[in-house]
């Protein structure tokens, strides 16, 4: 047998959620929902903490701990089913990891030796600390990817999982985004979203099973959506984020195959409405970061969330829309198909 | 399927290539003075000149000195992003430039930036933390909280660049995220979702970093010196490293010189402990690595290891590279004893590395090496750039948290 039978094909199939959990200062949901609602601090966090000077290794810090409590609610039945190997992850944050840094640098600043700050503390400083502890916690040896993108950030996740399963990189692969939420992060948003139109800073952790709907099936697993087409820009400068932002539902919509009058739910992450409005006239309009806070880098997986748990005006299959924009410049539009209920 | 598809396809998608690259570092920027440090095996190690380093019994670190952003950035004022950002958004515009790219013409079609790092815009956090202490929270200068998020770093290419329809995206996968950003790019385009991407890495030394490794016992007091018997753990090098990933089909149509194929990648993760790594995790990742470039471990005429001189990295690589290779493997080098250990960008950096080697018939040596180690027995290439046709590299990189990544490179014949 030649080397090429091994190698995997790309796979034109309906990549699908089947399975979504949140955790965020109203409680914990599963995939029955409803969002729990609530602003501020997530509570009961399974946190752990090593004193010093004990190992660099086991410290469950708020951000990773609100991902891992997460994740136990999501993949409480599905893992048997799947090789570890074959499980990817992909999760994101927006800032995970500056409130730990600047509690790093500012121990070696005003402590009398610089070297002597909180070992267990380390690691925690970069983005992929919660990858690694859910990797760990769960055997997810496939793809552990970490993205961020601002508030586009949960987007991303689902476009890089979405391209890891297509080439059969994985069979599931988890994906989603968390953010906490810390005094250093509320005094850093005061002054970035000072005119962005953003509700109040919230945390929270939302994440997705994503795999072929012929897997789902198999596994006798609810779809929660479809996704059907994901697109994204840059705005470089806040002149130009209206253009942009055309743009990228425009393409989006072509993607999908679908006209700004078919989407039925519209699930956005601050002002976009008032953008884009008359390009999609039958839309119900939702706003998650109403129930639980502006989350910023977890904001467009609770807005995914939102969508799939809105209700809808029919029981018919549904196309919703998610549009998640950041001050930095980020855009990302992705199109989801609801089944029907 | 035409013989052109055959040509510019396979069963697992659209056919990749290398048409440029930019680097930042502290043996050189840009193309020529990269590829001469790497062929004289120069060293890049100078004493930290960034960080008040008093109370530290040692403090050297890869530094870039003459690192300017206003003589590389056109667009992007240098006071509206941080160093890591401008460093980014220079090696890219490079990148962009040595692949002959028109900028009109790309901003016509769909693409796509993707950035590795592993602590962002660093400088700029410690710059926040030293505010704080100063003046609290409420005094922080907004003009570096406006660029502190890591999201920005592939917004400011994206910026420098005038491209408006892009898939930004910043990959913070740390030491493996140079290869977690090629990989992406590779399997975009593969799909057939973007043509062309800008794909690689950036960090700086910072105060962060330096304290946080010092105090786990990882940061070499001298220099780096991977595969050494006295090895004493690794640096934070400055740089940055963008390539150019295009179908091959649109490099064929535009006239680009095709620098390098890349041909295979795999992404695994230990899931076993955060900060040492698994040489069966690793093996599988390289294996799966030359499984998707339909080609086997006889095939491979080197290794650029992740090597980053850790007691622990080391042998544990060794050990990986050896189930995968067997006893007699090829040569492996560790470009970190010259550049340092550039974080998110290293996987990027070594993946130029191997490029200019396959363009010019050299292995760019592990320099540093004085003693052989029992556990790490391969030949290194010692201190001297060795002369060799190579034809497939691989390029192993590994995260802390265990994430990790391979990519297959490849001379592409019919270029």
């Amino acid at each position: 047998m030649s080397v090429m039978s091994e190698v995997s094909e790309v796979s034109v199939e309906t990549i699908v959620l089947s399975g979504m959990a949140m955790t965020t200062a109203g409680g914990v949901a599963g995939r029955l929902g409803p969002v729990p609602a609530g602003v501020g601090v997530v509570s009961d966090l399974q946190t752990r903490a090593e004193p010093e000077p004990a190992g660099p290794s086991r410290l469950a810090d708020r951000p990773s701990a609100m991902a891992t409590d997460a994740l136990d609610v999501l993949l409480s039945d599905v893992l048997e089913d799947c090789p570890p190997e074959r499980r990817g992850l992909v999760l994101g944050s927006g800032s995970a990891g500056i409130d730990q840094s600047m509690t790093l640098t500012s121990t070696s600043l005003t402590r009398a030796r610089p070297y002597n700050v909180p070992p267990a503390l380390v690691p925690a400083c970069v983005m992929n600390y919660a990858s690694a502890l859910c990797a760990i916690r769960f055997d997810l040896q496939g793809p552990n990817a970490t993205v961020t993108a601002g508030r586009v950030t949960g987007l991303a996740a689902l476009g890089y999982a979405e391209r890891l399963l297509r080439l059969n990189r994985a069979d599931l692969v988890v994906c989603g985004a968390y953010e906490d939420l810390n005094d250093r992060r509320t005094a850093l948003q005061a002054v970035l979203d000072a005119d962005g139109g953003y509700a109040a800073p919230g945390e929270g952790c939302c994440v997705f099973l994503a795999e072929t709907a012929s897997r789902a099936s198999r596994h006798g697993r609810p779809i929660l959506a479809e996704i059907v087409a994901l697109d994204s820009g840059v705005a470089a400068c806040r002149g130009d984020r209206a253009v942009v932002l055309g743009h990228v539902v425009g393409r989006a919509l072509t993607r999908a195959g679908a006209a700004g009058e078919e989407i039925a739910l519209v699930s956005v992450s601050g002002d976009e409405q008032r953008l884009l409005g008359p390009v999609l006239p039958n839309a119900r309009w939702i706003r998650p970061a109403d129930v639980v806070g502006d989350t910023l880098g977890a904001a467009a997986a609770f807005q995914v969330g939102g969508a799939v748990l809105a209700e809808r005006p029919s029981s018919a299959p549904t196309l919703a829309m998610v549009v998640a924009t950041d001050p930095d410049g980020q855009i990302g539009c992705a199109v989801l198909r609801l089944p029907a209920r | 399927m035409s013989i052109e598809d055959a040509a510019t396809s396979s069963s697992h998608g659209r056919r990749v290539v290398v048409t440029g690259f930019g680097v930042i570092s502290s043996v050189g920027t840009g193309r020529a003075e990269f590829l001469s440090a790497l062929r004289a095996g120069r060293c890049g190690v100078s004493p930290i000149s960034r960080l008040d380093t008093t109370g530290f019994p040692h403090a050297m670190a890869y530094e870039v000195h003459d690192f300017e952003p206003a003589n590389h950035l056109q667009q992007v004022k240098p006071e509206d992003c941080g160093r890591v950002s401008a460093q980014g958004a220079a090696a890219a515009r490079m990148a962009v430039d040595d692949a002959g790219l028109d900028l009109d013409d790309l901003r016509a079609e769909r693409g796509l930036i993707a950035i590795g790092t592993s602590a962002g815009e660093s400088i700029d956090v410690d710059e926040l933390a030293a505010a704080e202490i100063a003046g609290g929270l409420g005094g922080l200068p907004e003009t570096l909280v406006r660029r502190i998020m890591p999201g920005r770093l592939s917004v400011t290419v994206a910026a420098e660049l005038g491209l408006s329809n892009v898939e930004a995206v910043t990959i913070p996968t740390v030491c493996a995220a140079g290869n977690y950003a090629v990989g992406y790019g590779l399997d975009a385009i593969r799909l057939g979702e973007a043509d062309v991407a800008l794909c690689g890495g950036a960090d700086a030394v910072s105060r962060v970093a330096f304290a946080g490794f010092y105090r786990l016992r990882a940061w070499a007091p001298e220099q780096v010196r991977p595969f050494d018997k006295d090895r004493e753990g690794f640096m934070f090098g400055d740089g940055a490293a963008v390539l150019v990933l295009e179908s091959l089909d649109h490099a064929r149509r535009r006239g680009a010189t095709v620098l390098a194929e890349v041909a295979g990648l795999h992404l695994n993760c230990d899931a076993e402990h955060p900060t040492k790594p698994s040489a069966k995790r690793i093996a599988q990742c390289l294996d799966g690595a030359l499984r998707d470039a339909s080609t086997e471990p006889a095939n491979v005429d080197l290794v650029v290891a992740h090597g980053s001189g850790t007691k622990i990295n080391d042998p544990t690589e060794v050990s990986a590279i050896r189930q995968v290779f067997g006893e007699e493997p090829p040569p492996v080098t560790a470009v970190k004893a010259m550049i340092g250990h550039t974080a998110g960008a290293a996987g990027a950096h070594a993946c130029i590395a191997a490029i200019l080697g396959i363009l010019h018939d050299f292995i760019p040596p592990t320099i540093n090496f004085e003693t052989p180690d029992p556990d790490c027995l391969i030949d290194c290439v010692p201190n001297v750039a060795r002369p060799a046709r190579l034809n497939t590299v691989v390029v192993n990189s590994l995260g802390v948290g265990g994430q990790n990544a391979s990519v297959v490179l490849r001379r592409l014949e019919d270029a």
